[in-house]
């Protein structure tokens, strides 16, 4: 059955981005951390991939050798008059005007047997959570308190959750923790 | 094995970075809504400690828990945590260990038992000072709460930092991490993964002033 992964790397304090809204500091080693079986794994598992229109504009409209070849479905608002570079027959985009919950749906329809993975960004993420549909969540921790920048967890949206523990995956530096969420 | 002597906050915290959920008060130190589970790492483990049989842990938590009881020669704390606790009854569960309480205004009563108490009224680094003194060559422990943790972590009197996190979203509460005005580097020390919570152990890196202008600076 086809299950929903959301996945965020964060600071010890829990930020997503630096008070830049840079993501640099929390990727030190984006080489070594393309190899590790933790990614590989979460490659050959994903049947298609949500994100936010933030975390789509991070890659500049060129998505070109893109981890995750499958079909992208990103939550927007608007859709931006773009042509998108990276595009073939596994990886096609398609923006999603009419909230988180339709991307998921048309995820899952189109990952088929596979699952979701929804990478970003933190809003799309904390949404999906209010909303009951992650069905699983990894948090990556890096040594490192950003002390400012935006947050994975605001304040206030949704009510406590409890969390099955999974798995503890550590890869260098960096610490990856594994959830089941309870419904 | 860290070591000896160092300056350690120790505190755990919710998957979201809280250590508390909302509401906290005496009747609730830990908060309403989910708070109060989050201790239960230590409190509900199917082991009980051997150091206090008031702690039952489960797994490598009891690891953890053995070298918070066998390790900790000062402990740090701040005047909301020890009210809460009502100064543990004047006897804290570790046996014959000192504890600081950093406060605005010493209390006029205090509970009588076999903890030695000592109200630092002028700062958290007197306070670290006068707990590096009295723990030798044991650990500083900072046990909580939020604000002292932030203002121990701002001044750079943190050697280490040991999180034992939750595995809850608490939504809301108090949090663990304030903002900072610099970005501070960490080393993972350590990680045990036990039942019910995963322990993360980092050290903190000296920072290094960002615009090179005063090459004078030593902290």
């Amino acid at each position: 059955m086809t299950k929903v992964f959301a996945g965020m790397t964060v600071s010890l304090d829990g930020f997503v981005n630096d008070r830049n809204g840079s993501v640099g500091s929390l990727y030190p080693d984006l080489a070594a951390l393309g190899s590790t079986e933790m990614l590989q794994e979460s490659i050959r598992r994903t049947g298609a991939v949500v994100m936010g229109r933030r975390s789509f504009e991070m890659a500049n409209d060129d998505l070109t050798g893109y981890e995750y070849q499958v079909p992208i479905f990103v939550v927007t608002h608007t859709v931006p008059d773009t042509v998108i570079r990276g595009v073939n027959d596994r990886l096609f985009v398609t923006f999603v005007t009419d909230g988180p919950a339709r991307a998921i749906e048309r995820a899952r329809a189109a990952a088929r047997e596979k699952d979701v993975t929804v990478v970003g960004g933190a809003s799309t993420i904390r949404q999906l959570l209010e909303l009951g549909l992650v069905d699983e969540l990894h948090v990556g921790f890096m040594p490192i308190l950003l002390g400012d920048g935006l947050r994975f967890f605001e304040a206030g949206s949704f009510g406590p959750t409890t969390l099955e523990p999974l798995d503890v995956i550590e890869s260098g530096s960096r610490t990856d923790l594994l959830y089941r969420v309870q419904p | 094995m860290t070591a000896a002597g160092i300056v350690l906050l120790d505190i755990t915290m919710s998957l979201d970075g809280y250590i508390a959920g909302p509401d906290d008060s005496r009747e609730h130190p830990l908060g309403l809504r989910g708070g109060e589970r989050i201790h239960d790492w230590f409190f509900t483990g199917d082991t009980t400690s051997r150091h206090n049989d008031g702690f039952r842990a489960s797994g490598r938590s009891m690891e953890v828990l053995d070298e918070f009881f066998e390790t900790t020669g000062a402990l740090v704390v701040g005047r909301r945590m020890y009210d809460f606790t009502d100064g543990w009854q004047g006897s804290h569960p570790l046996p014959g260990v000192p504890v600081f309480v950093v406060t605005h205004a010493a209390p006029e009563t205090v509970p009588s038992g076999s903890t030695a108490f000592t109200f630092v009224t002028d700062g958290v680094e007197r306070a670290v000072e006068q707990a590096r003194r009295a723990a030798g060559d044991r650990h500083v422990v900072v046990n909580g709460g939020a604000n002292v943790a932030q203002q121990c972590l701002v001044a750079g009197l943190l050697d280490e930092i040991q999180v034992h996190v939750a595995p809850t979203l608490l939504g809301d509460g108090r949090r663990l991490f304030d903002r900072l005005d610099e970005e501070i580097q960490l080393e993972t020390v350590r990680v045990i993964e036990a039942p019910g919570v995963t322990h993360l152990r980092f050290r903190v890196l000296r920072q290094v002033p960002s615009s090179g202008t005063s090459s004078s600076d030593s902290s």
